[in-house]
């Protein structure tokens, strides 16, 4: 993870591994956009050279991760760290998989 | 020039009617230039609102109708809807090359259209269809015209379509849609379920055949055979017509109040009909056409068109409405019988070489103690409301039954623990449809409370016909005396032991086998709504006594062309002395 202030922008990043069985399909991508809009920063997704704003539920529909996919989470704003740790703990609880 | 197209019938009836052709995403976009940027983008919001309405509306609607299954999909496309990065990146297409907005939202959605198309898994590229579904909703909107929305439709017509998204088909208007003819689907697909539960005859997996049909061109669908003639000739029309007729008469003058009860042969031999239901609404449909109960309902659909499980309190809520629309009489319940062919939604995607032999039906519960648990617990919890039956499918013998029955035990266990009130007496039987189960019918009978002869899936199997396969589809006979044994040997078995033996398969529904099942010693039939007046008139026709000669003489004979010949030509001069008009081979 990197952390960083330029010009006042706090940026945080960090690998997340796609766990659950389904992968970002339509249900885990509406949990996303939920989460990523609680929060004042800009929350980004990348896979596979795609960067997909995780505040929009077409962009993440159009990642195609599935189950084991290394995706990379950018957050950039004041509350950007907690905005990273939020979608971390999405990720890692298999978005309620059964 | 007439085109005869065959595809597979999954919602019986006739229609004859111009054809329209429901394609979506097919707009001649208009491209123009603006000088007012916030005035276009006014018109963008209006557009976004009204589209809100309406999906607000239909999800309310389809909610209240169907269910709150089929209802989730108007809540992913209200998501889609209200996606602000979508929307900004329109907004700021429209201002940046001052552009009016529907060029913007083609040129914006077309983007996220063509990643999707690049995805492998067809879990993702099934949100294709979605997102379509939603600029469709704005573009007419923005352009003001009708939408092509099927609900709008304003003249009868045959619906022709590539596919048809659930939006699109819990929408249709019944009074219009004369029928249904989609070129992907089977059975089991979402849109067969509902053409059947609003009885508009559907046929499905012609491919192509929206390129072939020209609208407002006159077509016949076949919904029982699974035929559709577009352009018909002078002659097919007269030949339809008439089977048409002869359908709609029949089934109105069967369905009036004199249809209840059992029907009764001309020597006073009851045999009990009952409807074979997919969702709620249709039991009323049945007892409507004189059904004494639901012998067959089921519970695919549940399961099928969502992304997660549904849960023991949303099948125990189905259940219950199905308990109480029967107002007393009973409902055979058949846990799920599709395999992870059919949930690759939710599971581990499973490529299976063979689905139809595959992980399905029982084998798959057993597997999935879960799933299993949670639909026992529903449909035992449902019994407090009302008499309910459970049924196994695809039991293929004597281990497999005890495996489930035990399940069952222990669920209903749990359930007393718990002081959850169910039914404590509750008949539990097992589908035959797989030959090892016929063959040990004798030991099944000893354990079971009643069979329920599955003939389609025992006609594919015994007679190894995948009846999908064109090459080998004519092979499916029920005339097949090997067919015709089994099911003595099934019917034979119940009677020895004292226990119902019901048909739930699509030889219970056809008139034409009503003699033969009788005289076998069949006690119950289940059938589709619609076709219950049809086999109430034939079975009313025959006395028992002369059923079981005939039946006697068709398990002596030994070709299944001459036992179809010898059916064929009892039932029309039965029905030649019964109606004294000849019914053309298309109504049955």
């Amino acid at each position: 993870m990197a952390m960083r202030a330029d010009s006042g922008i706090m940026e945080a990043r960090d690998d997340i591994r796609v766990i659950n069985t389904l992968g970002v399909h339509a249900r885990p991508a509406s949990m996303i956009v939920e989460t990523a809009l609680k929060f004042q920063s800009n929350v980004y997704i990348q896979y596979k050279g795609n960067m997909v704003n995780a505040k929009s539920i077409m962009g993440l529909l159009t990642l195609g991760a599935a189950q084991g996919s290394q995706l990379t989470v950018i957050c950039t704003g004041p509350d950007a760290q907690d905005a990273l740790e939020a979608i971390r703990q999405l990720f890692a609880s298999g978005f309620g998989e059964a | 020039m007439e085109i005869r197209l065959q595809g597979l019938g999954v919602s019986p009836g006739i229609a004859i009617a111009p054809v329209i052709i429901h394609a979506r995403g097919r707009w001649r976009v208009p491209v123009y230039d603006i000088t007012d940027p916030e005035a276009e983008l006014e018109r963008f919001q209006e557009a976004l609102e009204s589209t809100r309405e309406d999906l607000l509306r239909l999800y309310a609607q389809t909610t209240a109708a169907l269910g709150s299954g089929h209802a989730a999909i108007f809540q992913a496309h209200l998501m889609i809807l209200d996606d602000t990065v979508f929307q900004q990146e329109v907004a700021e297409m429209v201002r940046g090359r001052r552009c009016n907005v529907e060029h913007a939202l083609d040129r914006v959605s077309r983007q996220y259209l063509d990643r999707l198309g690049l995805l492998t898994e067809s879990r993702f590229q099934e949100r294709h269809a979605d997102i379509l579904d939603v600029v469709d909703r704005l573009m007419s909107r923005l352009l003001a015209v009708q939408p092509r929305r099927l609900a709008d439709m304003d003249q009868p017509a045959i619906v022709i379509a590539p596919d048809l998204s659930p939006s699109d088909t819990v929408g249709l208007n019944r009074d219009l849609v004369q029928a249904i003819v989609v070129e992907a689907g089977s059975v089991t697909s979402h849109s067969a379920i509902l053409a059947r539960a609003l009885e508009i005859p559907a046929v499905m997996g012609i491919a192509s055949v929206s390129a072939k049909a020209v609208p407002g061109a006159l077509a016949v669908v076949d919904g029982t055979d699974g035929v559709v003639i577009l352009n018909p000739e002078p002659e097919t029309l007269r030949k339809y017509t008439a089977a048409r007729e002869i359908f709609l008469c029949r089934q109105a003058a069967y369905a009036g109040e004199t249809t209840q009860g059992p029907a009764l042969t001309t020597d006073g031999q009851a045999i009990v009909l009952q409807a074979n239901i997919e969702l709620p609404a249709e039991v009323a449909h049945g007892l409507r056409a004189g059904a004494q109960g639901v012998g067959l309902f089921r519970t695919e659909y549940l399961f099928l068109g969502r992304e997660d499980l549904p849960g023991e309190e949303e099948q125990f809520e189905a259940y219950v409405e199905v308990v109480r629309a029967a107002g007393g009489e009973p409902v055979t319940i058949r846990t799920l019988d599709i395999g992870g062919d059919k949930l690759a939604a939710y599971l581990q995607p499973l490529h299976e070489a063979n689905p139809q032999m595959g992980w399905r039906a029982i084998r798959f519960c057993l597997a999935h103690p879960e799933i299993f648990r949670a639909q026992l617990r529903a449909i035992l919890r449902a019994s407090a409301f009302g008499p309910v039956r459970i049924m196994f499918p695809l039991v293929t013998g004597p281990d497999e039954f005890r495996r489930a029955r035990a399940f069952m035990d222990r669920v209903a266990t749990e359930l007393r623990e718990e002081s959850v009130a169910f039914a404590e007496e509750i008949p539990v039987g097992a589908m035959i449809e797989v030959p090892s189960a016929v063959v040990t019918a004798d030991i099944l009978a000893r354990e079971c409370r009643f069979f329920s002869i599955g003939t389609n899936d025992l006609i594919q199997y015994s007679l190894a016909v995948d009846r999908v396969n064109e090459k080998i589809a004519h092979l499916y006979d029920p005339c097949h005396p090997g067919v015709i044994r089994m099911i003595a040997q099934v019917v034979n078995a119940a009677n020895a032991r004292g226990i119902e033996c019901a048909i739930c398969g699509e030889m219970a529904g056809d008139p034409l086998y009503a003699e033969l099942l009788v005289g076998l010693g069949v006690h119950t039939l289940s059938m589709a709504p619609v076709a219950l007046p049809f086999v109430r008139e034939a079975i009313a026709a025959i006395s028992r006594e002369e059923a079981q000669r005939f039946a006697m003489q068709v398990l002596g004979m030994d070709s299944a062309d001459t036992i179809r010949d010898l059916l064929t030509r009892r039932y029309r001069e039965r029905t030649l002395t019964a109606a004294s008009t000849p019914i053309p081979e298309t109504a049955r």
